[in-house]
């Protein structure tokens, strides 16, 4: 049944083609559409996004252009669609084309080239050209990369220029708004290490994005080629928390508008498929609406649920996890929220009042026990019996300070400490707590001044604003069958394999160049490490087999993605993310070389 | 008196106080006792606020040991009248004298507890309801309602209001007018260093995990004295860039740092509550006010 419902779905076209083999077109009562993509001076150009828009529809397809700069998209659903082709260095170039299944539809592109190209720079392919050639500058770049990438990509910053009274302005601003936009206030503590470098910052900047020349050489990053170049990206528009009833307009498709404001709106923070394929959102962003919402990728409909909160607004929410029994866990407004998929009765559990309150993430045991964060730990609910059980750090510090949380095979969940470059783990089984510490990061002692180390020692580091040698475990993922856990090192710019039986750590330095922001972590049925790279509007795939990473692209700038979740009902799973900034949900499909000549 | 209190409950109630103004029982005992009559420590502190209760509490055997008398006054800022809670020690002549500026959470009990203690030791105390402009902190429902009140004061209308409660307290009979200091707590530690920048007549200021002034360190002449948590890193992490600040302006500026002690440390009633670290920022408090 779930087949064929598939079979017949709009959008699921390379799913079916995938689980059964492929299909004439007719039978899947769609269209095609496919074409080339050459330069201006008639160059094919491989790797360039092609993206396609129906009319009438809250989705949009994206497919790559090949070795030779041909497409082909999946089968579409009839209807008028816009087309248009985007690649860094060259015009958004755009077509439409009417598909009634009756033939193929051809779109051929000349895209002319675009001088000033720096606003569809993704954020690492900004920090990758920001200059080293000084130490002066490696140390700024590095001061900057750790103080201003953290709650925002980078593109978003380095998009504009202003001279340096205007970039002191906008740090006096950035220094005590909130991650949300609230409006910054003088009694509020600005966050402290931006406060000490933001002379250093504001000249800094001035420098490379200033009004006058600067001596940034953009190094775009190369595009996608091969297996990368034929994958298939379905954007969803998640409506606007704010108004459900309108989508976001500015949103990153248009590569050229540079990286979107995130004041329309924000929220699309973490996203499971449930075992009948709709997509379950946790909503960080506060609104009247919905605490959380499901997404049915095959219509692209939005439906949201709502937990009351105070003052007319909902419960807020953050993370999601869904087990196997349908039911779908969440925060909600410190408590843990619970919702059945399948009969969509929604309830919550207040954490006793001498316990901390639930924080944003959430991972299942294999006994269905839910861990959720918290500022002190993490804690153990039991879905059998209701109860709570509380897991403090063995390392104490000021409160809000875990983020991630991941199971592991044993029953252990594991919290990351992010300022403390720690992870707690609570065995669910006995209670008892221990600590893994992680190494700082190496390479940056000769950036550190004396002046640097005294502000560092006073200060310390916290999520998005952190000292030079910080490792920053962010999120992370378990791989139950061979109890490996999986961190994602955000300032640390890596990947850190744990045993969960030694506690043994490896790391695996990402290997390209810039800060692409390794986030969040999660293992699919294979074993193959996924990571969202909050900064590179790409996810990544690490194999531990063959220790190489392979990287896909998102046709999005501006994603800033928090979450990643894999859908491993499928062959290939399906990747989805969340996109925080441009507030859409993605899913990523896979075709072989195969598939796709077979297609033509 | 809040309606989920019920008739049973007021008679525990009445009785729990009686025996605490009778000397029987602790402050804590009492709050202990209230907590588990109302069912929760927002409840209990709900109904000593809105009963009226709490601004004439204090024990008969307290009061005599510490020599101290209690008041409710109200005094003018422009146009309307600040609600305030007045401390005095019982002995004859002229005081030093301390404003003591309240937490996000509005004059609450905790607050009038630390302005008898510094009235018992030696001080005219004077705590000012600064959601006086938004009804004040007994109309507040709960809490939550008090902080967001709080949020949506006007800062150069509660800082005008901390400077009539400076001018009120100069001309107070029992007060030594030069001898007049600031001590805030949180959201009033910012406020008790921004009087500091603004009434160069200040004897002293005091901060207890609060953050700093923006600008106007050049117009600071009391010294000022900030308590910080271990563990409050937002606040403390500030700690660096204020010292410069005042060590630029040539003032005097004396902080410290609580290992293991988080954000509100002081305050007795709260769960981050850090008694060694508490006991030492007083003894510091009252040597620094002395000084």
């Amino acid at each position: 049944m779930l087949i064929k419902k598939r079979l017949f779905g709009l959008v699921a076209g390379v799913v079916a083609v995938s689980l059964l083999g492929f299909l004439p077109r007719s039978a899947a009562a769609a269209s095609a559409l496919q074409g080339t993509v050459q330069s201006a001076s008639g160059q094919s150009l491989e790797g360039v996004a092609v993206s396609a828009r129906a009319n009438g529809k809250t989705y949009t397809t994206t497919v790559y252009t090949d070795s030779l700069g041909a497409y082909d998209f999946p089968p579409l659903d009839n209807g008028h669609y816009r087309i248009w082709a985007q690649a860094v260095g060259f015009e958004t170039t755009r077509a439409e084309a009417d598909l009634d299944g009756s033939q193929t539809a051809r779109r051929e592109f000349r895209m002319p080239t675009l001088q000033d190209f720096s606003k569809q720079l993704t954020g690492t392919e900004w920090i990758a050209s920001l200059p080293e050639d000084t130490k002066e500058n490696r140390r700024l770049k590095a001061i900057f990369r750790s103080n201003c990438s953290g709650c925002h990509t980078p593109n978003f910053v380095l998009q504009n220029r202003f001279d340096e009274a205007g970039w002191r302005k906008v740090i006096d601003v950035m220094e005590t708004v909130g991650i949300y936009g609230d409006p910054p206030r003088l009694d509020r503590a600005p966050v402290p290490l931006v406060r000490q470098y933001k002379e250093e910052l504001a000249v800094y900047l001035a420098k490379m994005r200033g009004p006058g020349p600067s001596p940034i050489k953009f190094q775009p990053y190369s595009r996608p080629r091969g297996e990368t170049a034929r994958v298939v990206v379905t954007e969803y528009d998640y409506t606007s928390s704010a108004n459900p009833s309108e989508p976001v307009t500015h949103d990153g498709s248009d590569w050229m508008e540079g990286v979107p404001s995130a004041y329309e709106a924000r929220g699309s923070h973490d996203a499971e498929v449930d075992q009948n394929g709709f997509v379950w959102i946790a909503d960080s962003q506060a609104n009247s609406a919905r605490t959380v919402a499901r997404l049915d990728p095959k219509t692209g409909e939005v439906k949201n649920f709502k937990l009351q909160g105070e003052g007319g607004l909902a419960m807020r929410s953050h993370g999601i996890v869904i087990d196997s029994k349908g039911i779908a866990w969440f925060n909600a407004s410190g408590g843990l929220g619970k919702i059945d998929t399948k009969t969509e009765k929604i309830e919550r559990f207040e954490p006793p009042q001498e316990m901390a309150r639930a924080g944003g993430t959430l991972d299942l045991d294999s006994n269905g026990n839910v861990c959720i964060s918290t500022n002190e730990g993490a804690l153990k609910f039991d879905p059998a019996t209701n109860k709570f059980t509380d897991f403090k750090s063995k390392t104490r510090g000021s409160p809000g300070r875990t983020y991630g949380v991941a199971v592991d095979g044993a029953s252990n969940c594991w919290w990351a400490q992010m300022n403390f470059d720690k992870l707690g783990v609570g065995n669910f089984r006995t209670g008892e707590i221990t600590e893994v510490a992680l190494r700082p990061v190496s390479g940056v002692e000769d950036l550190i001044t004396e002046r640097d180390r005294r502000i560092f020692s006073i200060i310390g580091s916290d999520w998005n604003s952190a000292t030079l040698d910080q490792q920053a475990p962010r999120r992370l993922g378990s791989d139950k069958k061979t109890n490996t856990v999986w961190v994602a090192m955000w300032w640390g710019n890596s990947l850190a394999k744990i045993d969960g039986r030694t506690h043994k750590v490896t790391y695996y330095p990402h290997p390209g160049p810039g800060f692409p922001g390794v986030y969040d972590t999660t293992i699919d049925k294979n074993g193959m490490v996924w990571m969202n790279l909050m900064n590179d509007d790409r996810v990544a795939k690490f194999d531990p087999k063959t220790e190489k990473w392979t990287e896909y692209p998102l046709p999005t700038r501006g994603t800033e993605t928090r979450f990643i979740a894999v859908d491993n009902r499928t062959d290939p799973v399906e990747v989805w993310v969340p996109y925080w900034r441009a507030h859409k949900i993605a899913r990523i499909q896979f075709r072989t070389a195969e598939q796709l000549k077979a297609q033509r | 008196m809040p309606e989920s209190v019920g008739t049973d409950a007021n008679l525990g109630i009445q009785e729990t106080v009686d025996r605490y103004r009778k000397g029987i029982i602790t402050r804590r005992d009492l709050l202990r006792s209230l907590i588990a009559v109302t069912g929760s420590y927002t409840a209990a502190h709900l109904f000593l606020e809105t009963s009226g209760l709490a601004a004439t509490l204090i024990s008969q055997v307290e009061s005599a040991a510490a020599k101290v008398t209690a008041e409710t006054i109200r005094y003018p800022s422009g146009d309307i009248q600040i609600e305030g809670y007045l401390v005095k020690p019982k002995s004859s002549g002229k005081h030093p004298a301390v404003i003591v500026i309240h937490e996000n959470r509005g004059l609450n009990e905790h607050i009038r507890d630390v302005a008898r203690r510094f009235a018992a030791e030696g001080f005219v105390a004077l705590g000012p309801d600064l959601l006086s402009r938004a009804g004040g902190t007994a109309k507040m429902k709960s809490e939550r309602e008090a902080t967001e009140a709080i949020g949506r004061l006007p800062l150069t209308g509660v800082l005008d209001d901390l400077k009539a409660g400076f001018e009120y307290m100069s001309k107070h009979p029992d007060v030594e007018p030069q001898r007049i200091s600031s001590v805030g707590f949180c959201w009033g530690g910012w406020r008790s260093f921004m009087v500091a920048t603004t009434v160069p007549q200040l004897h002293r200021a005091v901060v207890f995990y609060g953050s700093s002034p923006p600008a106007g360190y050049e117009n600071i002449q009391a010294p000022v004295l900030a308590h910080y948590a271990q563990w409050d890193y937002q606040i403390t992490g500030n700690s660096l860039w204020t010292s410069d600040r005042m060590k630029q302006a040539g003032k005097k500026f004396t902080y410290y740092v609580y290992p293991e002690s988080e954000h509100a440390f002081f305050n007795d009633t709260g769960p981050r509550h850090n008694p060694s670290a508490a006991k030492l920022a007083w003894t510091r408090t009252l040597e620094f006010l002395r000084s």
